[in-house]
């Protein structure tokens, strides 16, 4: 575990040593903390509630910072002009959460009796953090793990604690999500900035936001599968980050679908402690909406990513209302349409992520109105059509997996894993950095 | 189950590279303008010999340069980049070109490490120079778009012309902020395109461009890639290659805009015009542009010539 520890630590360095220290420090913090906690301290509300806040505040300053520094100061004001300096750590969302994970999870001793969990001794206990928060395979771009999932996970390992297959499967499919086609869809959906997309017809507008939605789920599920796969090479498992999202037939089965280590999160640590739907019909319509601005804003300091939760959580809030309304027999004609629904409200809101200017969104949207008679980019629009065909068909599989005949030929599924492999080595796309790592 | 994956994947390849062999040469397929560079740059480092004796590097603007009409020239001007990414692939070669020709107007734009290192990584350098079938004119998917963009054509052109009743008209590119490249306009890589000049959407792009051209380059930036292109100068004067200048004409009302002429007296300065040679940049009230750098197509065609013309004697 020391050389995990050690090799985690390098991993995490190697790009700005310097923040490293603010690595150490949030596990320094967490360690003294829930040990505290732990211990039974008298004070231990006090003292959990003052670590939350201090991760919290940590997150805030270096990740808002320059928000603040644009909406209250001007470039020339020496404060706002340090507060835009600011580096943003990597990772920084992630191992924060993290942090609070821990605390309160210990505090809190719902999933796990701390005399179980928590060694007695501040040392093992200090290492054992410092591994949950610096582990590499998910230490700059998640998945967000919580500490009653991995904590009892710590311990030495053996090969035989290791699932090959899984693990394998996991890392090929994560790479070439990644390699094959994230990677390639960002090359076509480049052209979704201003003012490149004024001159680009109605169709092939649709198809570019189709093609961003099919590379933003690769590149984040690609990524959560390599650093599952990874994680399962040392012995860890790591729950799954993305359960086949688009497929959902409503917006509360969307975000259980869709990075489910930061919904669960958002929900077992922020909207059940604000009540949930336990205070009445209105008080769960904020709770929906304060939990999804929070995990807008979680995607970054701008003002669009708020807004974007925003969106989020006034559809969550709109489905329970027309739901607690509104009753429907159940029909494939209906699922189908609510899914079609679905999908293009998310498709839509992405486009948020893609042009931060509130006014881009908005010549986009008139584009997209206006342009129906332009020529159309058929190369453009194949290629958006070929590299998005694997998120398709990945969705495709989930549907029909429970019938027989999808058994006889999933036997055959190490043909389709070579295939995956071969277009990985041939097919890969220019290098390209993982969108949450902007998170 | 690894095992059978592994086999199978091995068995994929080497029938692939296998055919990709006994198939060449075939027509490359780009993909988009980036992959296009990428073709354009391997096609340069892996011919064998020096190639052509003339090779020009520069931006987008000078890709609009055709050289099937001049003799003995290579463009290895890369849409979205600029002369310092192709100053590096000739560096890279051991075999020199005998005359280099460096344009001027996107000078302020560095070297992209990303492209230019994933070109020359040592491993993946040497695979693509003894496997073809791993560069990236040959990917497979990119070879089976085309026949899916010839449906997608087809299907699309059925489909409009049953709902609308005239042709749509032609537009320009999607333009250029300062240093970007515009769109196709059927192709995702760079083509030749209709304009017309008063379209409203033109006169936008120019105003862009004009606000873009109003400032002064930034000294600090200019005389740091200035220096820069002196170190590759050297180099290539060093070892008995002629570097010769040019610029690109550009729309007349940006080419006496602040940030073309800081650029030109910078140049002037690092490359005084006595010791350096020049090819001037020809009258821009002549030259028509989709957006008001990129020349149009017969605008395209007559500056080769009149490039062709300057370069005769070399």
């Amino acid at each position: 575990m020391v050389l995990l520890i050690v090799s985690s630590l390098v991993f995490y360095a190697y790009d700005s040593p310097a923040l490293l220290l603010l690595l150490l420090f949030s596990a320094c913090l967490n360690t003294v903390v829930s040990y505290a906690v732990a211990r039974g301290s008298i004070y231990r509300k006090i003292i959990a509630t003052a670590g939350v806040a201090i991760n919290l505040l940590t997150l805030i300053f270096f990740k808002y910072s320059p928000l603040f520094a644009h909406s209250f100061f001007n470039s020339n004001d020496p404060i706002g002009h340090f507060l835009v300096t600011i580096p943003l750590p990597i990772g920084i969302s992630f191992f924060t959460f993290e942090g609070i994970s821990l605390l309160v999870d210990v505090y809190k001793e719902k999933s796990f009796k701390n005399t179980d969990v928590i060694p007695a001794s501040f040392a093992a206990h200090a290492r054992n953090t410092l591994f949950f928060i610096s582990f590499f395979p998910h230490l700059i771009a998640g998945p967000i793990l919580k500490a009653h999932d991995f904590l009892p996970q710590i311990g030495s390992k053996t090969i035989r604690d290791i699932n090959w297959e899984r693990c394998f499967k996991n890392l090929l499919t994560g790479y070439f999500l990644k390699m094959v086609v994230a990677d390639n869809l960002k090359d076509f959906t480049y052209w979704i900035s201003f003012p490149y997309f004024q001159s680009m017809s109605t169709i092939t507008l649709v198809v570019m936001l189709f093609g961003y939605s099919c590379q933003i789920f690769a590149d984040f599920a690609g990524y959560s599968l390599i650093a599952i796969g990874l994680a399962g090479l040392f012995g860890y498992r790591f729950n799954d980050n993305f359960n086949f999202p688009y497929i959902a037939t409503s917006f509360k089965e969307f975000w259980k679908r869709w990075h489910i280590s930061l919904s669960s999160f958002l929900m077992e640590y922020l909207y059940f402690p604000l009540g949930g739907n336990r205070k009445g019909k209105v008080r769960t319509y904020v709770n929906l909406m304060v939990t999804m601005v929070l995990g807008g804003l979680w995607h970054g300091a701008a003002i669009s990513y708020a807004v974007w939760g925003g969106f989020h959580g006034l559809a969550l809030a709109s489905e329970r209302f027309l739901t607690d309304r509104v009753k429907s027999r159940p029909s494939r004609l209906l699922a189908f349409l609510k899914g079609l629904m679905v999908f293009c409200f998310v498709t839509l809101a992405w486009l948020l992520f893609k042009l931060p200017r509130f006014s881009d969104v908005i010549q986009y949207m008139v584009s997209l109105k206006r342009n129906f008679f332009i020529g159309d980019r058929y190369d453009l629009i194949a290629y958006i059509l070929l590299y998005s065909s694997p998120v398709v068909l990945y969705h495709l599989l989930y549907l029909v997996k429970e019938r027989t005949s999808f058994y006889r030929v999933w036997k055959l599924d190490y043909m389709l894993y070579a295939l995956m492999f071969f277009l990985i080595l041939t097919n890969s796309g220019s290098t390209g950095s993982f969108i949450y790592f902007q998170f | 189950m690894i095992k059978k994956t592994l086999i199978s994947f091995l068995l994929l390849t080497a029938l692939y590279i296998m055919g990709v062999r006994l198939m060449m040469p075939f027509p490359k397929a780009a993909q988009h303008q980036w992959q296009d560079n990428a073709i354009k740059a391997q096609d340069y480092l892996y011919q064998k010999g020096a190639g052509s004796r003339n090779v020009l590097v520069g931006s987008s603007l000078s890709c609009r340069i055709l050289t099937d009409s001049l003799v003995n020239f290579t463009n290895l001007a890369l849409n979205g980049q600029s002369i310092f990414d192709g100053l590096a692939i000739i560096d890279h070669k051991k075999e020199l070109p005998v005359n280099v020709f460096i344009e001027l107007n996107m000078v302020m734009r560095g070297e992209n490490k990303i492209f230019t290192g994933s070109l020359f990584q040592p491993m993946l350098f040497v695979m693509r120079d003894k496997l073809p079938a791993l560069r990236d004119g040959y990917q497979p998917l990119g070879l089976a778009g085309k026949p899916v963009s010839a449906c997608v054509q087809t299907l699309l052109s059925a489909l409009k012309s049953r709902l609308i009743r005239k042709k749509p008209e032609a537009v320009p590119p999607a333009i250029a902020a300062t240093g970007q490249e515009p769109a196709a306009q059927t192709s995702t890589v760079q083509a030749p395109v209709k304009v017309n000049l008063s379209d409203g959407l033109f006169l936008r792009l120019l105003k862009i461009q004009e606000d873009n051209y109003s400032k002064a380059a930034d000294s600090a930036s200019l005389y740091r890639n200035l220096n820069e292109l002196a170190r590759y100068v050297d180099g290539l004067r060093s070892k008995n290659v002629n570097v010769y200048f040019f610029e690109m004409p550009i729309d007349a009302h940006l080419s006496d805009l602040p940030l073309a002429r800081s650029i030109r007296d910078g140049f002037h300065r690092i490359f005084p015009p006595g010791k350096y040679v020049y090819i001037p940049q020809p009258d821009c009230t002549g030259y028509e542009t989709s957006d008001g750098l990129h020349l149009r197509d017969p605008d395209a065609i007559r500056y080769t010539s009149y490039l062709k013309s300057r370069t005769a004697s070399l």
